[in-house]
């Protein structure tokens, strides 16, 4: 049985990757990706504590995020394909139509 | 059938119920404003013959209501028709000064029913003459200018029949309002729109005056109202009061005799003092005497007396109509009738009257001999009118009410008669107003010329016409009056009238001859000829000129029977407007002589004589001279004609004086105040802080949603991290 500390552990590791990874890179699809690295975090702590307070909520929470994770998955790629079609770049320097 | 039985008749037929005038009085002033209203509203839309019926018409229903008005006042002594409309304004009393209550209220005295008369019967005359005279102008200008002269008439009636000073003020400001636009009605002529400009300006001045001394009778006095009635149950007036003077009179403990009005009297007014309001502590003299030289101020503007004459002269570039009525029979007259309807309060104040008739024979002195040397005949009117004004004036100053409002009379007739004899000269000659290339124009346009004699004659002073009686009225009584013991007082305002009679004759006798006599200098071939309805009124105002002597004729008095004529009595018009100035006269016993004692023969002859030698000069020079000599082109040599040529450079003295300074302080305020503190520093500044902010925020908003996402990241560790840095330090920190 892993202890809930070393889930917790890994999970705000991941939970670092996805920051620095939607900070810093430019292509939007990686930023998605790392979006999806920070979804996944939270999933594996409501698991992990869910699992060791033996309560079923927590589980109940992780799916629901992976259900709402794949609709925004879903949305976000036709998002970006458009972005794509008519600017011809989906890195994310680029896009600042909303400054000043 | 003698003169007094005649009007014997007059009064009793002229009988008319007073209480049906009163409730009508309002349209008096209203009709010619309405007919103002309707040309400037249509004026685009009717022909010359409607809006000029309108005009004249209104002006004429306003002569005929003014015919009852005058009918009413004519026969009682001391009636006075009063007609309060609704009350204006009211001021509760408190710590501050006395109450204050103003009504919108007409009324009709004697003296103020003959100004109606003048103002509505020369008035329409005149109107009359300016279709005529305006017939050249297209239809829309035509009613704009009748739509003006309505404007004026309305306004002139508003001032003389307003029952306190705020009424007359009105009035007063609506004549100011009406001279500009008349002075500038050709307004695409520079010249001409500068000079309504300055017309107003220098009212303006005036008015400042005007209305600091309604505010000084306003916060001692507590009231401005001339009269007030009282009436019966049927609604006839049954007391008539006169606020201002019976309060003043109550204030310095005057009571009036039994069976007699108040009066004030200097010593009673110099031992009393003002209880309360701003003036609280200060002597009712000073009080008065301040009034009374401020409201002068306003006169002095309105009636171009020194040092506000400059803007009469000026006013000439409008149409000679208008000089005619506004800027010689009535405007003008406003200042004089204004200390004639206050005649109380001038007489009750010693040191304004010496101001006041000093400047009234100053300017009559003065202006008479610019008029010498000028050489544009409605200039050479214009000065002439500043110059009677001074007459008028001096009347005032002198407590010789009754003559300054003769003169007034007289001069409406005969001067209105001479500018609209100018006018026709102008109207005749292609607009030429240079008298030296006018002449030999009484073949041509005959009636304007002996028109044009007529009132030259009546104005120079000459025994029978009006204007010897009105103006050796106010002369012989400056005479004759005894100023505090100070003898040279009358003989120097005296000696001053009489140079300036002199003058009168000259100047006038001077553009008569160069413009009647000779030959013909310029134009030679241009069809000089008169115009269909401008004679008829020269000639009705020349047959006034005459006959208004009647009432500067000293030879009556009062007896059971009526009038009786006699040798040494008194003129009629004193006698008619004895209830009017009655008040101003009997203060002045004691300091004034005031009447023409010892027969007025020797004054006469003197009067006469002055006038002649005058009338002499200027044959000798202009008419019997050849015509061809243009002596305007001779050079000239003597320093003092140079001077008073240029009018004594009173225009470059004020440019230098007054209108370059405050152009300079405008400039300053312009460039530097408005320009630099306000634009630059004020609006300009906000606007540099603004945006400085603006720029600084600006770099925030990038668009960059990495960098948002980045300010999100940090601002969540600060937020999770806060309170537990917090608890950490503390505990380091151990307190």
């Amino acid at each position: 049985m892993v202890p809930a500390s070393w889930a917790a552990a890994v999970a705000g590791m991941m939970l670092a990757i996805g920051v620095l990874g939607v900070l810093t890179r430019r292509s939007a699809l990686v930023v998605f990706m790392s979006v999806e690295l920070m979804l996944n975090a939270a999933n594996l702590t409501f698991v992990a504590f869910a699992q060791a307070r033996g309560d079923m909520s927590g589980h109940v929470m992780a799916f629901f995020v992976m259900a709402v994770a794949a609709a925004e998955a879903a949305v976000g790629l036709a998002v970006m394909i458009a972005v794509y079609r008519s600017r011809g770049t989906i890195n994310v320097d680029e896009i600042d139509l909303m400054k000043n | 059938m003698t003169l007094p039985s005649l009007l014997a008749v007059a009064q009793t037929t002229l009988s008319v119920d007073p209480r049906s005038i009163e409730a009508g009085l309002f349209w008096i002033p209203l009709i010619p404003m309405l007919a103002a209203l309707f040309n400037a509203l249509f004026s685009a839309r009717i022909g010359k013959g409607s809006s000029a019926f309108i005009a004249c018409g209104a002006v004429f229903a306003s002569f005929m209501f003014a015919l009852l008005a005058f009918a009413c006042v004519f026969p009682a002594d001391g009636t006075v028709l009063h007609q309060s409309l609704f009350t204006w304004f009211a001021v509760p009393a408190g710590a501050s000064g006395p109450g204050v209550h103003i009504e919108l209220a007409y009324a009709v005295d004697r003296l103020s029913s003959i100004m109606l008369l003048i103002i509505t019967g020369v008035g329409f005359l005149i109107h009359v003459y300016s279709v005529s005279y305006m017939s050249e102008e297209n239809g829309k200008n035509f009613a704009r200018y009748f739509a003006y002269l309505n404007l004026f008439v309305g306004m002139m009636l508003t001032l003389v029949m307003g029952s306190n000073l705020l009424v007359l003020f009105v009035g007063w400001e609506g004549v100011g309002l009406a001279s500009y636009l008349l002075i500038g009605y050709w307004w695409d002529d520079e010249a001409k729109a500068a000079a309504g400009r300055k017309a107003f300006v220098v009212n303006r001045i005036g008015d400042f005056g005007f209305l600091i001394g309604i505010f000084v009778l306003l916060s001692s006095v507590g009231t401005v109202s001339f009269y007030s009635v009282s009436k019966n149950a049927q609604g006839f007036t049954q007391a008539v009061h006169q606020p201002i003077l019976e309060r003043l009179a109550a204030a310095t403990h005057q009571l009036p005799a039994v069976g007699q009005g108040p009066v004030l009297h200097v010593a009673g007014l110099a031992s009393s003092h003002v209880l309360s309001g701003p003036f609280q502590g200060a002597s009712w003299l000073f009080v008065v005497t301040l009034a009374v030289l401020l409201l002068f101020l306003g006169a002095a503007g309105k009636s171009a007396q020194i040092p506000l004459f400059v803007w009469l002269p000026d006013a000439m570039a409008g149409p000679t109509p208008v000089s005619a009525l506004i800027h010689a029979a009535t405007m003008v007259t406003a200042g004089v009738y204004m200390l004639c309807r206050l005649n109380y309060l001038v007489s009750a104040a010693p040191v304004a009257m010496i101001v006041i008739a000093f400047v009234g024979a100053g300017t009559a002195l003065f202006a008479a001999t610019i008029g010498m040397f000028q050489d544009d005949i409605k200039k050479v009117l214009a000065y002439s009118t500043v110059s009677q004004l001074g007459y008028m004036i001096l009347g005032c100053g002198i407590g010789a009410y009754w003559a300054a409002s003769l003169h007034l009379l007289t001069h409406a007739f005969f001067k209105a008669c001479l500018f609209l004899g100018a006018g026709a000269v102008m109207h005749a000659m292609a607009g030429e107003t240079n008298v030296w290339k006018l002449g030999g124009l009484r073949k041509h346009i005959p009636l304007t010329h002996w028109t044009f004699l007529i009132a030259t004659v009546a104005i120079t002073g000459v025994f029978p016409l009006s204007g010897f009686f009105s103006k050796d009225a106010i002369l012989g009584i400056a005479h004759n009056a005894a100023w505090l013991g100070a003898d040279w007082i009358p003989t120097a305002l005296w000696a001053i009238g009489s140079a300036g009679a002199f003058c009168t004759a000259y100047y006038m006798f001077r553009i008569y001859f160069l413009t009647f006599w000779g030959e013909r200098r310029s134009l030679q071939h241009h069809h000089a000829h008169e115009a269909g309805l401008m004679t008829g009124p020269l000639v009705v105002l020349a047959f006034l000129a005459v006959v208004a002597s009647i009432w500067g004729m000293p030879f009556f008095a009062e007896s059971a029977h009526g009038l009786a004529w006699t040798s040494d009595g008194q003129t009629l018009w004193k006698l008619y407007l004895n209830p009017v100035f009655d008040p101003g006269q009997l203060s002045l016993i004691g300091r004034h002589a005031g009447e023409v004692e010892k027969g007025p023969w020797i004054g006469w002859a003197i009067a006469l004589a002055i006038g002649w030698a005058g009338a002499a000069l200027a044959y000798v020079k202009f008419a019997v001279a050849p015509s061809t000599n243009l002596a305007a082109e001779r050079p000239v040599g003597n320093p003092l004609v140079v001077l008073i040529k240029n009018k004594y450079y009173i225009d470059e003295i004020y440019d230098a004086l007054v209108v370059r300074p405050v152009k300079t302080t405008a400039k300053v305020l312009w460039k530097f105040v408005d320009q630099g503190i306000i634009d630059g520093v004020l609006v300009g500044g906000w606007a540099f802080f603004t945006n400085l902010f603006a720029g600084m925020l600006r770099v925030l908003q990038n668009g960059s949603a990495q960098r948002y996402a980045a300010a999100m990241a940090i601002g969540l560790v600060i937020i999770l991290f806060a309170s537990p840095a917090r608890d950490f330090l503390l505990q380091f920190f151990g307190h």
